[in-house]
């Protein structure tokens, strides 16, 4: 390699520092900025010029934002969640699995038809879903925050199709072979191979679980129903002071962080090895 | 007596019956797998078709009535589409929602790419670079609207502080019609960037390390390699992300529009779902709410298409 090229590629590689420190900056200042806020006392929020680092430092935001947000509200919110991911993952799972290596008549427009649903917004069919659910009296229920949200089994279907259609199907044909019947090769052969592409569907779908809105904006019409999200938001409406709106916000989002750092090894396993990129 | 036991004789005679008893078993094989499709399935398909397909079909037929509450629907025909050509309001929405979507789709796919191509070189604080740029993932559209009001804050917020320090201006981000929804622009694109970051860094990591190595000894700037070896090879993900970012930007708009801007100022921010949630459930003028969701389903619809037609032009897989 020639000095030319060597020098080349280190200046290349500090302009990709430089930019990529710049970007870094830009996406996580938002965050940072909140961080530093939901600490500072209530004069201190906007002084200028802005300090970034609080002082004095007020940890009790934390506890005050807390009783505004109210603990049950991440029960709420996790009982749900749980309850969304662990439906939608075994529907997709199930229903992915047949799509992938069984054969049935109709199969194939069928799987056309689930997945073109992805193209009607949720918002068209909330107008009627919310009569309905109001008709079946599970207004302020769980079931009617979840049911309908496990209703949209398009997506998992489709996720767990294009993952299982990346397991060799000599393994099926093979296991078949020996007298096993599909739901046993499901189990045994199937579902373990399986654990990275659920990691990745199950932290996904915990997110958007857990930062749900407008659902659960207006099937939640009583104290003590309500999710986190649902609650921020009402945060935000009333006056209550922008330190401890931070907090708040910091708070909602920490299960969701604490989830990230756990699973983040098999999130990223399983996002490569899902069948939707490369 | 020896009957049961097959002699040559008799293993001879039963051959020309196997395919018939193999025909018979496929048949079986066959039917079990019926079967197991079946059990597989029909959770699934009833959840669907009462919570997505039912209440779909209710709303078409509510968008030919004049359903308001509190009423009963009357079948009205297209006189509901019809009123929507006329107005101003779907009209604002549209045009809003259109700019939402050609402002995100493009930035968002060029950021993210440029991003993922510049931390896939083999730099030394990679992963500490990484976690940044994954951060934003964790905050909901409402946690967002949260954290940038008070950034984006007239007086005294980071962000305004900041470009008071080179010109003494106080710029109203999301009070001023004409940049309010730029600035919801910038957010969505914000909460887009981590996902469409992590797709993109997973696709090429697929992408054989020689074929940059080859590309620099040619002589291939740091841009030129990404424009013409990089980009090409992620085409693939990239049409996946129009197509996801692209129902984001124009649907998922709604919680922070509702929960920073209400559609306002002067409805500079109101975008078509916006607009279904204002009819249908501050008004109460369900039919109106129903045609508008139709006919947001059937440009989402067109554009889909378009983009499937179009793809063998540009993806490659």
């Amino acid at each position: 390699m020639s000095y030319s090229l060597r020098s080349l590629q280190r200046s290349q590689s500090l302009i990709s520092y430089v930019l990529l420190t710049l970007g870094a900056v830009t996406m996580v200042m938002p965050i940072l900025y909140t961080v530093s806020s939901s600490l500072k006392i209530a004069r201190k929020v906007y002084v200028y010029p802005p300090e970034l680092i609080p002082n004095p430092v007020r940890l009790e935001n934390y506890i005050d934002a807390l009783k505004f947000l109210e603990p049950y509200t991440f029960v709420n919110s996790a009982l749900s969640s749980i309850a969304i991911v662990v439906g939608l993952t075994v529907l997709g799972l199930t229903a992915g699995f047949a799509f992938a290596r069984l054969s049935f008549p109709l199969r194939d427009p069928l799987f056309v038809f689930l997945v073109s649903a992805l193209l009607i917004p949720g918002h068209v069919t909330i107008i009627p879903m919310f009569v309905f659910i109001n008709q079946l009296g599970w207004v302020n229920t769980f079931q009617g925050l979840v049911l309908p949200v496990i209703g949209g089994v398009s997506l998992p279907i489709f996720w767990f199709r294009q993952f299982f259609r990346t397991v060799p199907s000599e393994l099926y044909d093979a296991a078949r072979i020996d007298g096993a019947n599909p739901g046993q090769i499901f189990l045994s052969v199937y579902l373990p191979e399986a654990r990275p592409a659920i990691a990745a569907y199950g932290v996904l779908t915990f997110l958007g679980a857990w930062n749900l809105y407008l659902w659960p904006l207006l099937i939640l019409r009583q104290q003590g129903t309500e999710t986190v999200t649902l609650r921020l938001a009402l945060l935000q409406a009333g006056s209550i002071e922008p330190q401890l709106a931070m907090a708040g916000t910091i708070l909602s989002m920490l299960p969701i962080l604490i989830l990230f750092i756990v699973a983040q090894r098999q999130f990223i396993q399983g996002i490569s090895r899902s069948g939707l990129v490369g | 007596m020896s009957t049961d036991r097959p002699t040559p004789a008799t293993a001879n005679k039963a051959t020309p019956r196997t395919p018939e008893r193999e025909a018979w078993l496929q048949l079986s094989v066959r039917q079990e797998e019926w079967l197991w499709a079946g059990i597989l399935l029909t959770p699934s398909l009833i959840l669907f078709v009462v919570m997505v397909l039912w209440p779909a079909l209710v709303g078409l037929y509510l968008s030919f009535t004049n359903y308001r509450l509190p009423g009963v629907p009357q079948f009205i025909g297209v006189a509901q589409y019809a009123r929507l050509i006329r107005d101003p309001d779907v009209h604002q929405a549209a045009v809003n929602t259109f700019i939402l979507f050609a402002e995100v789709v493009p930035v968002t796919i060029i950021l993210s790419f440029l991003i993922a191509a510049l931390l896939n070189q083999p730099l030394r604080f990679r992963r500490a670079l990484q976690v940044f740029y994954f951060l934003p993932l964790i905050a909901s559209a409402v946690a967002t609207a949260a954290m940038f009001r008070y950034l984006l804050y007239r007086q005294g917020g980071l962000l305004n502080s900041a470009i008071s320090l080179i010109v003494p201006v106080e710029i109203d981000f999301l009070g001023d019609p004409n940049l309010a929804l730029h600035t919801i622009s910038v957010l969505i694109i914000w909460g887009a960037i981590p996902i469409s970051v992590i797709l993109y860094l997973a696709a090429l990591q697929q992408v054989p390390a020689e074929l940059y190595e080859a590309a620099a000894i040619d002589g291939a700037g740091v841009l030129s390699s990404f424009r013409h070896v990089t980009w090409p090879l992620v085409t693939p993900t990239t049409f996946m992300l129009v197509i996801l970012i692209g129902l984001g930007a124009t649907i998922g708009s709604f919680d922070l529009v509702r929960v920073l801007t209400n559609g306002g100022p002067l409805g500079a921010t109101t975008t078509l779902v916006y607009l279904i949630f204002q009819r249908g459930f501050l008004e109460m003028n369900l039919g109106s709410a129903a045609a508008i969701g139709y006919t947001l389903f059937a440009g989402v619809l067109l554009i889909t298409l378009f983009q499937f037609r179009t793809q063998q032009r540009w993806v490659h897989y």
